[in-house]
């Protein structure tokens, strides 16, 4: 389940969206932590989307509601193109941070859909996230995503995951890792797309292609030699000359 | 006249989703839609209609009409009231409100509705707000982010006034491509226009492309429709249609994908 990958003890969760499921990141959100027993009465808090966002007060309201509450709580905040919408980024990064440093708050949970962004420097913004964020789930494909997550001894760890989802479930596979000595493959080949009118399969999937890429044919160098030597082994009938003379040196040329 | 269309939108019923956005591709105009929907809501006794022009003025929508076969000017001032800045704005110059302050544009605009909306929606049976191209508030000097909270504050009017629902429409070029996901997701009907991808053909015009939320559709009542969103879990249940159309001089006709072909 996805929600044992998230719900963990990194603190700053962004979850990255290329799949346009804004519209129901908070159904999600809910759902994951409702997973791992958090209760939406008293260990979810959610600043909602409303038009009072437009007012700083409805910020400081959240983070004292947060920093008041007897039990450690799940902050999810609106998406960040809603935030965006309503206070600048300063602000909105100020305000993630405050939350970061409150003990009351457990985990901050933030959705990022760059589609939806209508500020002008929308990557950037995005990569400031990322770097703020312990744990970064990216939802790349409708089945594919990746989380890479920032341990508090320094390591970092970018594993990819194969998904499916029902409306009460959100499986994960893990993608086994490729061999370091082979090419990654490159993501345009995983895309492609059946070919119509075609009655085989022409196309590789990703363990095709590690497959491919590992395998080495008769003909391919099995090591490879820096310089070239000459092997040659006495025979009987050999003559050498023992003076290292030159051997034609009686020649009357 | 233009009921296939509606039928095909889902629009053709007396309650209509809360909120509907239109997005029209570049060289792609669904301002058909609009004339279609607003006579539809016409038609229906007593129902109101708050008719926003930014795109096209209010004359356009009356020659529009004609061609369809209904007369807005019958309903003026009193089924249906008509925002109309680009008129206002031709007839008094720089002297218009509309051209004060930039900063000013959408509040003018919210306010314009509300007071129409405040002085009737509790007299009719329903009321519609139909917002033609918001991109056009781009021009007249808003940014994306007020054209955005305009949209937020339009959508809270439903859950303020009963049987309330709002149309709006955005032409959805590059570079209004992230308005026009915002205000999609407002709403839980979504008509796209687009051209054809096998260019352009004499029978067809472009095709539309429908995403309505099934739990909004099946579920009608307003406490059990938000109950229903916050239900929903990690899928969210849509349904998706696509349909050609081909606007004709006084109809539209709607074609069903693969139904046009060489016959032989």
């Amino acid at each position: 389940m996805l929600s044992n990958l998230i719900i963990t003890n990194q603190r700053f969760v962004v979850i990255i969206d290329d799949t346009a499921q804004e519209k129901i990141a908070h159904n999600i959100l809910c759902q994951l932590l409702r997973e791992q027993g958090q209760d939406e009465k008293s260990t979810i808090k959610t600043l909602p989307f409303s038009t009072d966002l437009k007012n700083w007060s409805t910020f400081i309201n959240f983070y004292k509601k947060c920093a008041n509450d007897e039990s450690k709580c799940n902050a999810i905040l609106p998406p960040l193109a809603d935030l965006l919408c309503y206070q600048s980024v300063e602000k909105i990064i100020y305000f993630v941070h405050r939350l970061q440093q409150c003990e009351q708050v457990q985990r901050i949970f933030l959705w990022v859909t760059q589609a939806n962004l209508v500020h002008p420097h929308a990557d950037y913004l995005v990569g400031a996230f990322e770097y703020q964020a312990d744990l970064v789930l990216h939802l790349e494909t409708s089945n594919t995503l990746s989380i890479v997550t920032r341990k508090t001894g320094g390591g970092v760890s970018n594993k990819k995951y194969t998904y499916t989802k029902t409306k009460n479930e959100f499986l994960v596979e893990a993608i086994r890792n490729v061999p370091k000595t082979t090419p990654a493959p490159k993501a345009t080949s995983t895309t492609t797309t059946n070919t119509p009118g075609t009655t085989f399969k022409i196309e590789l999937n990703e363990d095709e292609m590690v497959a491919r890429n590992t395998l080495k044919l008769p003909y391919e160098k099995t090591s490879e030699t820096n310089e070239s030597s000459i092997i040659y082994t006495p025979d009987d009938g050999d003559d050498f000359d023992e003076e290292e003379e030159d051997p034609d040196d009686d020649l009357c040329i | 006249m233009a009921a296939s269309v509606l039928f095909a939108c889902g629009l053709n019923e007396q309650k209509l989703p809360k909120f509907v956005h239109i997005s029209e591709e570049s060289n792609c105009d669904g301002s058909f839609l609009f004339s279609c929907i607003l006579g539809q809501r016409l038609r229906i006794s007593n129902a109101g209609t708050v008719l926003v022009c930014l795109q096209h003025n209010y004359q356009h929508y009356f020659h529009a009409g004609m061609r369809l076969g209904y007369n807005v000017n019958i309903f003026l001032d009193k089924t249906l009231n008509v925002v109309d800045p680009l008129t206002d704005m031709a007839e008094k110059g720089m002297a218009s409100k509309w051209l004060q302050d930039e900063r000013q544009v959408t509040t003018l605009l919210l306010d314009g509705i509300r007071d129409y909306i405040s002085a009737s929606a509790a007299q009719r049976i329903s009321t519609t707000i139909l917002v033609d191209n918001l991109a056009i508030l781009l021009n007249l000097g808003a940014t994306k982010e007020e054209i955005i909270q305009l949209c937020h504050e339009l959508a809270e009017l439903p859950k303020q006034y009963k049987n309330l629902a709002v149309i709006t429409k955005l032409s959805n070029c590059d570079l209004y491509a992230p308005i026009d996901n915002c205000v999609a997701k407002l709403g839980t009907l979504r008509i796209r226009a687009t051209q054809l991808k096998s260019g352009v053909s004499r029978d067809v015009d472009g095709k539309l492309l429908i995403e309505r939320e099934l739990a909004a559709n099946s579920v009608k009542e307003a406490g059990e429709e938000l109950e229903a969103l916050q239900n929903g879990g990690y899928e969210l249940e849509q349904m998706r249609k696509e349909v050609l159309y081909k606007v004709n001089d006084r109809n539209i006709k709607i074609i069903n994908p693969g139904e046009l072909g060489v016959k032989v």
